[in-house]
């Protein structure tokens, strides 16, 4: 079995020429939960992004579970077992909750073991159960995040790809996010997680990268969390 | 009182089958941001089918002109619109007038710019007595096969997990895809409903007429188009509701103006349109704004 779950060589994002990701190398091994954090703009969510083929780019090795995705489609991508949640949910307002989950079984290669999945997804997020028939665009900022997590879940996917959850979330909903994002881990799926916050991912990450003006400047691991003056220099660059 | 019935129910028939034309113009654009004025040749191209098939067996005319649109509706898609899936809405629009053109001059060498004419459902021209009322039997099958595609399309969209695909991809195209929608896939299911919503247009007006032209699928595009951004383009219910009431009020004002104004009475309803939009700028039920599709 391949251990390693993702592997990224020379990624290089451009936008109108400008680069955004300029030859980022990353790899995130089976069953693990790795960070990348950086200041606005540094170029984390166009990695995301990149991942998934939501916006071209270039690289030298783009590999999941050992095979490559380079040039993909993104539904493609989707398919082999990447479920990637962007910045600002993207939940399907006009829906239901129950069919904003339905929608994450596209992705799934196989029914079997979907009712167990179901459980404890439901388990992880009981709201989105309560709030089953209610439309999604009615839901507050911490359940919409809850219920574009549980949709990726519903896909069985081998890598999630969180970007920025904790956005715009209260501190209530934030430790729902983040206990939800252990348990998605601890249950063996490998988590990519980009985040501000930085403190928190870096203790729950097995290591964060961290990026500025789209290069991976330093990486960093959990014992590095209490280290607020590291944490400062990382983000400033200074 | 009794004509009043009449006409009200003929305006609810010819509303029927604008908002069946509205529908199949609404779901395309939802999907791909695509005013499809193309729409009119699928409907033209299932009218021929019926006019030529009638005469041998009408089980075979109304099979066939499903398949002869959906065909079309398929192929346009696959041979130009696919190519442009990441074009501007405009751009979209003005390659839907090519393909609308091209179609009628394919029209015009296979079956010549004469009209063609056959008595496609005669007996749905007789009139049902209902006490002191007439109704033509024709107005109350197109209100039925109306209402009942109405509800089929809606059953799809709400209760199938392909018709939920084809509203997430509406909604958010980029995200769809995220979750593994098959995005051409998709596209390609909706020029297919289109393509049976323009074969019962088709009929409804064939059943009327009797005869097709190259340009038979114009006029009833140009109102569902009409009615599609009077309602709301974007938002179906809105196409819908807008193609419906085009269609009515086009009806009552042909039963009721007097004949010296009667030639203007699409003008009228374009005078109503205006207003409309004037006061509502995104339509009735308000859709959303133009969003590009990649």
């Amino acid at each position: 079995m391949n251990r390693r779950m993702l592997e990224v060589e020379n990624l290089t994002v451009r936008y109108s020429g400008v680069p955004a990701v300029d030859g980022v190398s990353l790899s995130v091994d089976r069953g693990e939960l790795v960070g990348i954090i950086g200041p606005n703009g540094a170029g984390k969510s166009s990695i995301m992004l990149a991942l998934a083929n939501a916006v071209k780019s270039r690289s030298t090795r783009l590999e999941l579970d050992g095979q490559s995705i380079s040039g993909l489609k993104s539904e493609h991508i989707a398919r082999r077992g990447l479920a990637l949640v962007p910045e600002g949910h993207h939940i399907f307002g006009a829906l239901s909750v129950a069919d904003n989950l339905k929608l994450g079984r596209v992705a799934r290669h196989s029914s079997s073991g979907l009712d167990e999945d179901m459980d404890w997804i439901m388990d992880l997020f009981p709201i989105l159960g309560e709030f089953s028939h209610r439309l999604a665009g009615l839901l507050s900022g911490g359940q919409q995040q809850q219920l574009a997590i549980a949709r990726a879940l519903v896909s069985a996917p081998r890598l999630l790809a969180l970007d920025e959850p904790s956005l715009g979330l209260s501190p209530t909903a934030l430790d729902t996010v983040f206990g939800a994002i252990e348990a998605i881990r601890k249950r063996g799926t490998s988590v990519l997680l980009v985040e501000q916050r930085a403190q928190q991912t870096v203790a729950a990450a097995t290591r964060t990268y961290v990026l500025a003006e789209g290069r991976i400047t330093m990486t960093l691991s959990p014992t590095d969390a209490d280290d607020s003056e590291l944490l400062t220099k990382a983000y400033l660059g200074s | 009182m009794t004509s009043l019935v009449q006409s009200l129910i003929d305006a609810i028939s010819a509303g029927a089958v604008y908002a069946l034309a509205a529908l199949g113009i609404g779901l395309v654009f939802g999907i791909m941001r695509l005013a499809n004025f193309a729409h009119g040749e699928i409907i033209t191209a299932a009218a021929y089918t019926l006019i030529f098939l009638w005469p041998i067996s009408w089980p075979l005319a109304l099979v066939g002109s499903v398949v002869v649109a959906v065909s079309v509706a398929l192929a346009m898609n696959y041979a130009v619109f696919a190519w442009l899936r990441s074009a501007s809405p405009a751009t979209l629009l003005i390659a839907s007038f090519g393909v609308s053109i091209v179609l009628q001059r394919v029209y015009d060498a296979l079956f010549g710019t004469n009209v063609r004419a056959a008595p496609v459902g005669a007996t749905l021209n007789q009139s049902l007595q209902l006490g002191p009322i007439r109704i033509s039997a024709l107005a109350i099958v197109t209100i039925v096969l109306a209402a009942i595609l109405l509800i089929l399309v809606q059953l799809f969209l709400t209760r199938t997990s392909i018709g939920l695909q084809v509203k997430a991809a509406s909604a958010d195209p980029r995200m769809a895809r995220i979750l593994g929608i098959r995005s051409g896939f998709v596209i390609a299911v909706t020029f297919a409903i289109s393509g049976v919503l323009a074969a019962a247009v088709a009929f409804a007006l064939t059943t009327q007429s009797g005869a097709v032209d190259p340009t038979f699928g114009v006029q009833a595009t140009l109102f569902g188009l009409v009615g599609a951004v009077m309602g709301g383009l974007g938002k179906l219910s809105g196409s819908v509701v807008g193609g419906f009431s085009v269609g009515f009020v086009l009806s009552l004002l042909t039963s009721w103006l007097p004949p010296w104004i009667n030639d203007f009475r699409t003008a009228l309803v374009y005078v109503v349109v205006i207003i409309v939009l004037v006061f509502a700028p995104n339509g009735l039920l308000a859709g959303r704004s133009s969003k590009e599709r990649t």
